[in-house]
């Protein structure tokens, strides 16, 4: 495989970076190897979370103009979670485009920016998941859940984490 | 009338004709890669019948950025007509959606969909199993068998997807001991 574009070559570099020296609970790298475009991830449940002993799969898709636009991270299947909206797209302030947030609510270092990377993103996406922001949910329904009836919420995280590893 | 005054008028015309040239606006008729919709030119060109215009992938491409709902036929049809993506773009803003080409009629998926960023992310195809036991091919059997982690060494060249059943299939084992422990309470 010759990678051709600065896309290509980038990600490959990322790729064996991440093969190389990957952060504990977490694997990715890309579905085909004639396909850098499109990564499928396992991220592990962080501890003393809803998530814990928990796998949880999520497909990262970036853009032909990577790294000056960022991917797109999806659950596959989606996660119960206030920052992952009902289809499973993960909606957390680095996968946004880069420079200042029309809403001003994230500062323009939050977002994407070339500088970040891969691993950046997947290290925020286990921290989103053992600190959820409610203030900008995506699932609306999540969010009550998880603020209302906590004990409710965990227990649909668990039957989705159980479900992931066929034991339900 | 005195000969230098005749000279002074005679230079003073030919430097207004001078300055007119310079100042006077660039003419129509510039290459089409400049591509700036004049709209007095706009309602002529709409009015002509398609002429093939050459459309190249990076005009697709950048009408598609502005609209993902359109298809590649529907703009390649329009860059025909209007020859520019700035007249293609700010059709498709005014009607919000082109025409199809002759002998094409819309998709079943409706154009007006993806419009909404919010409803987009509305549940979309939920397809495929959840299940990643089926999804990385691990059987029941490979889970009993205790050498199944060190075997895939040499079955599976890829050192990836191997780290991938093995945090599967410890994963598994540790949520296995955590229901165990729950029952047994």
């Amino acid at each position: 495989m010759k990678p051709r574009s600065t896309a290509q070559k980038r990600l490959l570099k990322e790729y064996q970076q991440l093969a190389r020296d990957l952060p504990p609970g977490i694997v990715a790298g890309p579905i085909s190897d004639d396909n850098l475009f499109e990564w499928d991830c396992l991220l592990e449940g962080p501890e003393d979370t809803p998530y814990e002993n928990g796998v949880f799969r999520a497909v990262l898709k970036f853009p032909t103009d990577y790294p000056l636009s960022p991917p797109l991270l999806t659950f596959d299947p989606p996660l119960l979670h206030p920052n992952i909206y009902e289809d499973g797209t993960v909606c957390i302030s680095i996968l946004h485009p880069p420079g200042e947030d029309p809403n001003q609510y994230e500062r323009p270092e939050e977002r994407w920016s070339p500088i970040q990377s891969v691993e950046k993103i997947l290290l925020s996406v286990v921290s989103m998941l053992a600190e959820p922001n409610p203030e900008s949910g995506a699932n609306i329904d999540a969010c009550k859940l998880w603020r209302d009836d906590r004990d409710a919420f965990c227990r649909q995280v668990r039957v989705q984490a159980l479900k992931a590893l066929g034991l339900l | 009338m005195d000969n230098s005054t005749l000279v002074f008028v005679l230079s003073l015309g030919a430097a207004f004709l001078i300055l007119r040239w310079l100042i006077m606006p660039i003419p129509q008729s510039v290459p089409e890669e400049f591509n700036v919709p004049d709209p007095t030119r706009r309602t002529e060109r709409r009015a002509r019948p398609a002429t093939n215009r050459a459309v190249t992938e990076s005009m697709i491409e950048v009408v598609q950025a502005m609209a993902p709902q359109l298809t590649v036929s529907q703009i390649r049809f329009s860059l025909q007509n209007t020859g520019s993506v700035e007249a293609t773009i700010n059709e498709f803003m005014d009607n919000g959606n082109l025409p199809y080409p002759p002998g094409e009629s819309a998709a079943p998926v409706s154009s007006g969909s993806a419009a909404l960023d919010s409803s987009a992310h509305r549940k979309k195809s939920l397809v495929g199993n959840g299940n990643l036991l089926d999804r990385y091919g691990i059987t029941a059997a490979d889970l009993q068998d205790p050498g199944y982690l060190a075997g895939l060494g040499r079955d599976l060249g890829d050192v990836t997807q191997r780290k991938k059943i093995g945090v599967i299939v410890n994963a598994r084992k540790r949520m296995e001991k955590t229901l165990t422990q729950t029952e047994g309470i």
